[in-house]
């Protein structure tokens, strides 16, 4: 859409130069129609006065011999003429003397000659015409003549004025088209820039120059105009950025002091010391805090009601109005005042307070520091050193002090009456001559670092006892006591007589003495024994077993020997003998087995006992296979020990309850663990033969058997096996059983067992 | 098979296991070679030629059998001397003895023993075992250089 600005201005441009050409040109045009009117009017005029003279000139004969045929032949020469409408001759009397109206013509001639001279009206022109021979009026021509051809020129005059009007019009239209372009071509293009640069605030932008002319100067004139306010905006942002700036910071100092007036404030109001503000001339408070309002009872409201007098008791008014005329530094501090609390108590208070001023009236800050509990500590102290003073001296334990170099300055009491020292004999660092010789330098030593470090002392040494006339094994303890700039005023100490303490621990050092003594002495006894034990099962193990190798060999041999004779009886009894070596020959296996298993080293690995039980159950198959047995094997815990013998305990467990449920039809045998405390409680449970339990202490002895060797195979030392190897990781066995129900076997082994060796 | 037999060196202390030892081995027809000797000392002199065997013949035995337990030089002394000396090292040497301990297992090996046999009660096992060993020893096995029963330079 066009601006209507724009359209206005183009079309006026248009419109003013159309209108200027097409002015001009009717102006001239009608100029020239109107000059054109007037000159044919006058041709017209002209041409009839001519015709008049010629027809008043050609009936002048008629006339004067009153002929009117020829006359009126004269006057029908007019006919030809085609816009004459109306023609007569008057005589000289003025008498109409022959006429000639044009057919078609309305209205008659005049009967009357007019006046001479021609005369317009509306259509027509009418002339009256002297007729005159030889200088004398011989009569009148009239002659009317209609306007016919003055119209059709006048007419076509206009038709063409029209027509000349009509091209101008385009002409011009065109022309000032074509100019409005050129004109306002630049011109839109520049309120086009304009307006870019008034909508995006972009100063950058630059009107292009296309002519030298005022246009271009516009566009030039409108670019210095941007540059400028280019520049002038530029500087204006710089101007406006220092202004926010300026704003900000401001705003930042307002908040700074706001906040730090609010911090001073709280600083003011949560101060844990009691302060206010009272105005100077009237003595009332103007601000109080929280601090004060607790400590002194009132609420804020009711201080701000009060005078400072009146936390003042009646009797000290005077003495503070006094303080108050005083002339005072702008800090100052004084006390200690009595200050009375609401509910009537009275503390003593030290004041700190600081002239300042409230809404320019003169106010003072007051800071009131209770010092009530300080003054009576004080009070207290005083009485304690006092008493601490007269105990020292009193005393008859050993408590004794010394200055801040060790030297005793007034006569040690009690240290007299240990030690036998006199006055004049311990004062200053004379004790050092009640100590046993060997122990200075040590308690010296241990003296000198206490007091470079001005730490607490304590040392051990023996100390002359004049009572026992003799040294006392003592334990000597002393603490600085520091002067208010940390420097060590005094020593205070004490002597404990530790003499009998000492002598019981020397007698329990020479009892675990005796007993470590003892400890070896046996051990080495042990260890004998174990060696002695070792050769035994050595000379088991070897010299042992060759009879029986003899008996059971020779028996075979005597057997083949009498194979032959029918002596069956003989037959049996080497059978017999055979058998007896042979069994005889597995006790004493199981036998040193089981010694071996009280000597061996016991490692301490971890073993997995789920794995463990599984490889037992693979070796025992054999005994199995055949068997209906319902297995029943719970999750099973690593365990620490040594894999070879709990192998053991799992195989001597597991083929005893296969064992004991061999007259089952359907046995069943559970194997599980639970962690039980610190130890793992694994337990074997069948459904077998079971036991009774008033024999349950004979079940893990060695050779013990519960059960006829014909009932069931064995040579009753696995359970003595398993106890010892348990025993030997740190555990326990024990058993449960109903005769004919079954037997449940447990054992423990410590969660994280290290195996004892 | 007899033909080929090559000697057997038994030390052993007690006379009813040489018994036991021979009727085994010969119940398998390995006898016929075995050198008994009755103690440690004996068993070296045989070895090294010395005392009664001084005019013996030349050659190793094809193993010793070696009884733990001996008067004068025992077993272990014996198996020791046999496998320091250069001239005899190669020569098989089995433990055949009463004892399972393991002390004397472990002492045996580290002398280099060539194997260690317990002697079974049981007399039908212990005839299996000498009979195993004789053949494997005595048959079986390709016995070093100087060995009785193979060519080679007998032993001064």
């Amino acid at each position: 859409m066009i601006p209507r600005g724009r359209q206005r201005i183009s079309r006026k441009l248009i419109f003013g130069m159309t209108a200027t050409g097409v002015l001009s040109v009717i102006l001239a045009a009608g100029g020239f129609v109107l000059y054109e009117i007037n000159t044919f009017r006058d041709l017209l005029v002209r041409d009839l006065i001519a015709k008049a003279e010629i027809t008043g000139q050609n009936c002048s004969a008629a006339i004067l011999f009153a002929n009117k045929d020829d006359a009126q032949e004269t006057l029908l020469v007019l006919e030809s003429q085609p816009q004459v409408t109306r023609a007569a001759i008057y005589d000289g009397d003025g008498k109409l003397f022959v006429s000639f109206v044009r057919e078609g013509i309305d209205g008659g001639i005049p009967s009357r000659q007019g006046a001479d001279g021609p005369a317009l009206t509306s259509d027509h022109l009418k002339l009256f015409h002297p007729i005159v021979l030889n200088n004398n009026r011989i009569g009148t021509m009239f002659l009317e003549t209609d306007l016919r051809t003055m119209d059709e020129r006048f007419v076509s005059y206009m038709s063409i004025a029209g027509m000349v009007l009509a091209g101008s019009i385009l002409a011009a239209y065109g022309f000032a088209t074509a100019l409005q372009k050129r004109i306002t071509g630049p011109l839109v293009e520049l309120t086009e820039t304009a307006r870019s640069v008034s909508e995006s605030q972009d100063f950058t932008v630059r009107a292009v120059k296309y002519s030298d002319d005022e246009l271009g100067v516009l566009a030039e004139t409108f670019n210095d105009m941007l540059d400028q306010i280019q520049e002038r905006d530029k500087h204006l942002v710089r101007v406006n950025e220092g202004m926010r700036r300026e704003i900000e910071e401001r705003k930042k100092a307002v908040e700074v002091i706001r906040s730090s007036e609010e911090r001073f404030r709280h600083l003011f109001q949560s101060h844990p010391l009691p302060m206010w503000v009272y105005e100077k001339e009237s003595l009332r408070f103007l601000e109080v805090n929280e601090s004060a309002v607790k400590v002194y009872g009132y609420s804020v409201a009711e201080f701000l009601e009060m005078r400072i007098t009146e936390i003042r008791p009646p009797e000290d008014i005077q003495a503070l109005m006094e303080d108050l005329e005083k002339p005072r530094d702008s800090l100052q501090f004084s006390g200690p005042w009595r200050h009375r609390l609401k509910e009537g108590t009275l503390i003593d208070v030290e004041i700190i307070s600081h002239e300042t001023s409230i809404e320019s009236r003169p106010a003072v800050l007051v800071v009131a520091l209770d010092v009530t509990e300080r003054r009576k500590a004080e009070h207290r102290l005083q009485a304690s050193e006092e008493r601490y003073r007269s105990l020292v001296s009193a005393s008859s334990s050993i408590i004794w002090a010394t200055d801040s170099e060790g030297r005793f300055v007034v006569p040690q009491k009690s240290w007299e009456q240990y030690t036998g020292q006199r006055w004049e004999e311990h004062a200053g660092v004379g004790w050092n001559e009640a100590f046993h010789p060997d122990d200075r330098p040590g308690l010296f030593a241990d003296w000198q670092r206490a007091r470079v470090q001005s730490a607490n002392y304590e040392s051990e040494g023996r100390l002359w006892h004049v009572r026992t006339n003799s040294y006392h094994y003592s334990v000597f303890k002393a603490v600085p006591l520091f002067n208010p700039d940390r420097s060590v005023r005094e020593w205070i100490g004490t002597v404990t007589d530790v003499h009998a303490e000492k002598a019981a621990q020397e007698e329990i050092k020479r009892f675990n003495a005796e007993l470590e003594e003892r400890v070896r002495e046996r051990t080495a006894q042990l260890e004998a024994a174990n060696q002695e034990l070792e050769a035994f099962s050595y000379s088991v193990s070897h010299d042992l077993r060759a009879p029986l190798r003899h008996v059971d060999g020779f028996s075979e041999m005597l057997k083949k020997r009498v194979a032959g004779s029918a002596d069956e009886k003989a037959i049996r009894y080497a059978d017999v003998i055979s058998d007896s070596a042979k069994r005889m020959g597995q006790l004493i296996d199981e036998l040193l087995i089981f010694s071996r298993m009280g000597r061996a080293h016991v490692s301490a690995e971890s073993v997995d006992t789920e794995i463990l039980v599984k490889e037992v159950l693979n070796e025992l198959q054999p005994e199995t296979g055949e068997r209906k047995i319902d297995w029943s094997i719970h999750p099973l815990p690593w365990v620490s020990g040594d894999r070879g013998m709990l192998r053991l305990v799992f195989l001597n467990l597991i083929s005893n309850a296969i064992k004991y449920t061999g007259k089952r039809g359907e046995a069943s045998i559970e194997i599980g663990a639970a962690l039980n405390g610190k130890e793992v409680e694994f337990y074997v449970r069948d459904n077998g033969a079971g036991f009774d339990m008033k024999y349950v202490d004979k079940l893990f002895g060695v050779f013990q058997r519960l059960h006829r060797s014909d009932e069931f195979e064995g040579i009753g030392i696995g359970l003595a096996n398993v106890r010892r190897i348990v025993q030997r990781h740190g555990g326990n066995t024990w058993a449960e059983g109903t005769p004919d129900q079954g037997a449940t076997f447990y054992f423990t082994l410590p969660v994280s067992t290290e195996g004892g060796s | 098979m007899t033909t080929d037999l090559k000697r057997i060196l038994l030390a052993e202390d007690n006379e009813r296991d040489v018994e036991l030892t021979l009727e085994a081995l010969e119940e398998h027809h390995l006898a016929n070679e075995v050198v008994v000797v009755r103690d440690g000392e004996e068993a070296l002199d045989y070895l090294y030629k010395r005392g009664s065997f001084a005019s013996r013949a030349d050659g190793n035995p094809a193993v010793v059998l070696l009884d733990l337990k001996m008067p004068k030089v025992d077993g272990l002394e014996v198996l020791r001397t046999i496998k320091t000396d250069p001239q005899l090292k190669n020569m098989p040497v089995v433990m055949l003895t009463s004892s399972r301990e393991e002390t004397d297992l472990v002492r045996s090996y580290d002398l280099g023993v060539n194997s260690y046999v317990v002697k079974p009660v049981d007399f039908t096992q212990f005839v299996d075992s000498v009979r195993q060993l004789g053949i494997f020893w005595a048959i079986v096995n390709e016995s070093p250089p100087g060995t009785v029963g193979r060519p080679g330079k007998g032993k001064s």
